[in-house]
C-alpha cells in the first residue's frame, strides 16, 4: 500500500480513531499499574504528567525536577505516559498490529522529522522514534498528549537527559514559546543565549560558569518566550562528551549519573549531570533575555565580547534548532529569525583562561542591564 | 524572453537579516548564504520570479563592470541555484506577466560587480538523510554510526 505523502492533511476521523485507540491503551495500562502523577511549571504553563505506574518516572523526570510544583490547579497541558513492558499491557490489538508494522519498516511510515505519515497533521501531531520505540501524540484541541514506549527500561540516555522534547516543542510553539538549541547563562535579572556548533566552546563555557556566581537556565536547550523575550529553563541536564571530558572536568565526575555507560567515541553515550541533584542553587527558571552570544575559540589568553551581525547569530542558532529538534521547521525558522532580530548579537572570543570567562560574561551582562 | 524561475517555496525558506540572506532547504537540511552580488540576484528571483536574461540585464544596469563578466558571473550563480534545487519554473500565468518592474536596486548604483558566490552548509544533512538500515545504530535515529 502506498504511504501518504508528508504534508498531506490527514482525515480528522483517522486521527481521532488513532488517538482514541492509544487512549484506550493508556486506560488499560492505568488499570494494571495505577496512576502516578507529577506537576511541573514549564515556560509559565502548568503541565501534568500522568504515568501508568512508576516505571517511567526515572526516565523522564530527573531532567525537569527543578520545575516541579505541588500546585493542584487545573493543568494547561496533560501528558499521559505509559509503557507496554512494565505494565504488562500491550496496545489494543489493531494499534499493536499497526505499531509493529511501523517498528519493522519505519522508513516507509515516517517523514524526515519522524512524523507518522497519514496521521500527523495540524491539530493532531504524531511522531515515532524508532529504536527506543517512543510514540508521541498531541491533540491541540484538548491540550492532551500521549507518550508511549515499548519498554521504559530501554529509554536511551538522550531521551532521559532531554525528555518529552517532541510533545513540549509542538505544544509550546503554539504559545509563542520557541525551543532553541542553546545554553542559557546569567542571573534572574538578565541572561544570554550561547549558541554554536560542536567544538565552538559552548559546553566549556557553560561548565566554567558553574560555581561562578552566574546561573544556568540550560546547557543544550531552553525555551524563549518570543513575546516578552524571556528565557525559560527546561532541562537541568548538563552533558559531557565522553570519558575524556569527564576527566577534564574531574571535579564533576562524582556527579555523573550514568558513568558506567559513558563511552569515549564520537557517537557514544554522553555523561549526564543533573544540576538539580548537585547544584540546585545554580539553576534559574527564567530570566530576561539580553543578548545572543556566538562563541569562537581564539589563540590568546583573554576572553572578549564584541558586537556581531544578527545574521551571524541566526546562522549559529537556526540550523541545529531546526534540525535537532522535532516540530514544524517552517515555524521554527521564522521564530528563530524573529528572535535573532530582537536580541542583540555578539561574538564571544574565548581565550585560554577558562576560569576568567564567567567574569567577562557577568561584566557584559551588567553593562547591558545598565543600558536597558 | 526566456523561462522565468521563482523560489521553490515547497522546500526552501529564506530570511533577510541585517541585509544578509539566509536560506534553508527544509527537506535536506542544507542551508545557504551569499557573497558578492548573490543577494541582488536572489532579490530578483524571490519576488515574482525572473528569467536569467532579465537578471543579467538588471545586473548590467546596476553594477559597474564588463557586461560579459557580469553575464558569466550571474549565469554561473543562477546555475548553482538550480543545481541546489532552489528554483522552479514559474507557471504560465507568471510567465506571461509583465517583467518585474524596475526598482531602485535595478538602477545604476555605481558599485563594482563582485562575483556572486553561493556558500553551502551541509552539517545538518546527516541528521535528516540517515539511511535507517545502514547508517543508524540499534538505538535509532538520530544516532548515527
Amino acid at each position: 500500500m502506498a504511504q501518504p505523502e508528508v504534508g498531506t492533511e490527514p482525515l480528522a476521523t483517522d486521527q481521532k480513531a488513532f488517538f482514541d485507540a492509544l487512549s484506550e491503551g493508556y486506560r488499560r495500562a492505568l488499570d494494571a499499574a495505577g496512576l502516578v502523577e507529577r506537576h511541573y511549571l514549564i515556560a509559565g504553563f502548568r503541565v501534568a504528567l500522568r504515568c501508568a505506574g512508576p516505571a517511567l518516572l526515572p526516565a523522564v523526570t530527573p531532567a525537569i525536577e527543578h520545575l516541579r510544583t505541588d500546585t493542584l490547579a487545573a493543568p494547561d497541558l496533560v501528558i499521559e505516559l505509559f509503557d507496554a513492558h512494565s505494565t504488562g499491557t500491550p496496545l489494543p490489538f489493531l494499534l499493536e498490529f499497526f505499531m509493529r508494522r511501523v517498528q519493522a519498516k519505519w522508513w516507509e511510515y515516517l517523514g524526515s522529522r519522524r512524523e507518522l505519515k497519514g496521521l500527523d497533521g495540524t491539530q493532531v501531531r504524531c511522531a515515532f522514534h524508532p529504536g527506543p520505540d517512543i510514540l508521541s501524540v498531541l491533540d491541540h484541541a484538548s491540550d492532551r498528549a500521549l507518550y508511549w514506549v515499548q519498554d521504559a527500561a530501554k529509554i536511551p540516555y538522550y531521551e532521559t537527559g532531554y525528555p518529552l522534547t517532541v510533545i513540549l516543542n509542538w505544544w509550546l510553539a503554539k504559545r509563542q514559546r520557541q525551543f532553541v538549541h542553546a545554553a542559557c547563562i546569567g542571573t534572574a535579572t538578565g541572561s544570554v543565549l550561547l549558541t554554536g556548533k560542536g567544538g565552538s566552546g559552548k559546553s566549556t563555557t557553560t561548565l566554567a560558569c558553574l560555581n561562578s556566581g552566574l546561573k544556568l537556565g540550560g546547557d543544550d536547550y531552553c525555551v524563549i518566550d518570543t513575546q516578552n523575550m524571556t528565557a525559560h529553563s527546561l532541562y537541568n541536564t548538563i552533558k559531557l562528551k565522553g570519558l575524556a571530558d569527564v576527566e577534564r572536568f574531574e571535579h564533576l565526575k562524582h556527579c555523573v549519573d550514568n558513568l558506567d555507560q559513558v563511552e569515549d567515541t564520537e557517537d557514544g553515550e554522553r555523561a549526564l549531570i543533573y544540576l538539580q541533584q548537585h547544584f540546585p542553587e545554580q539553576l534559574m527558571s527564567r530570566s530576561p533575555l539580553r543578548a545572543i552570544l556566538v562563541p569562537r575559540i581564539v589563540d590568546r589568553v583573554e576572553t572578549s565580547i564584541a558586537p556581531t551581525s544578527s545574521a551571524h547569530a541566526f546562522k549559529a542558532l537556526m540550523p541545529s534548532t531546526l534540525f535537532q529538534l522535532p516540530g514544524d521547521a517552517r515555524d521554527a525558522f521564522q521564530a528563530t529569525a524573529r528572535l535573532t532580530r530582537q536580541a542583540p548579537a555578539y561574538e564571544i572570543a574565548l581565550g585560554s583562561d577558562i576560569d576568567a570567562i564567567p567574569g567577562v560574561i557577568a561584566a557584559f551582562l551588567r553593562e547591558l542591564e545598565e543600558k536597558a | 524572453m526566456g523561462q522565468r524561475y521563482r523560489v521553490d517555496t515547497e522546500n526552501i525558506m529564506h530570511e533577510t537579516i541585517d541585509g544578509e540572506v539566509v536560506i534553508v532547504n527544509l527537506e535536506t537540511g542544507t542551508y545557504y548564504a551569499f557573497d558578492g552580488a548573490g543577494e541582488f540576484i536572489w532579490d530578483r528571483i524571490s519576488g515574482a520570479g525572473a528569467s536569467l536574461e532579465q537578471i543579467i540585464d538588471a545586473a548590467c544596469a546596476h553594477y559597474r563592470g564588463l557586461p560579459q563578466d557580469i553575464s558569466a558571473g550571474v549565469t554561473r550563480f543562477f546555475n548553482a541555484l538550480q543545481k541546489e534545487q532552489m528554483l522552479v519554473a514559474a507557471d504560465d500565468e507568471a510567465d506571461t506577466a509583465p517583467a518585474t518592474e524596475s526598482t531602485a536596486a535595478d538602477l545604476a548604483s555605481g558599485a563594482a560587480f563582485e562575483l556572486p558566490r553561493l556558500n553551502i552548509y551541509t552539517d545538518m544533512e546527516a541528521l535528516l538523510l540517515a539511511d535507517p538500515i545502514h547508517e543508524v545504530e540499534s538505538d535509532g535515529w538520530p544516532n548515527l554510526k
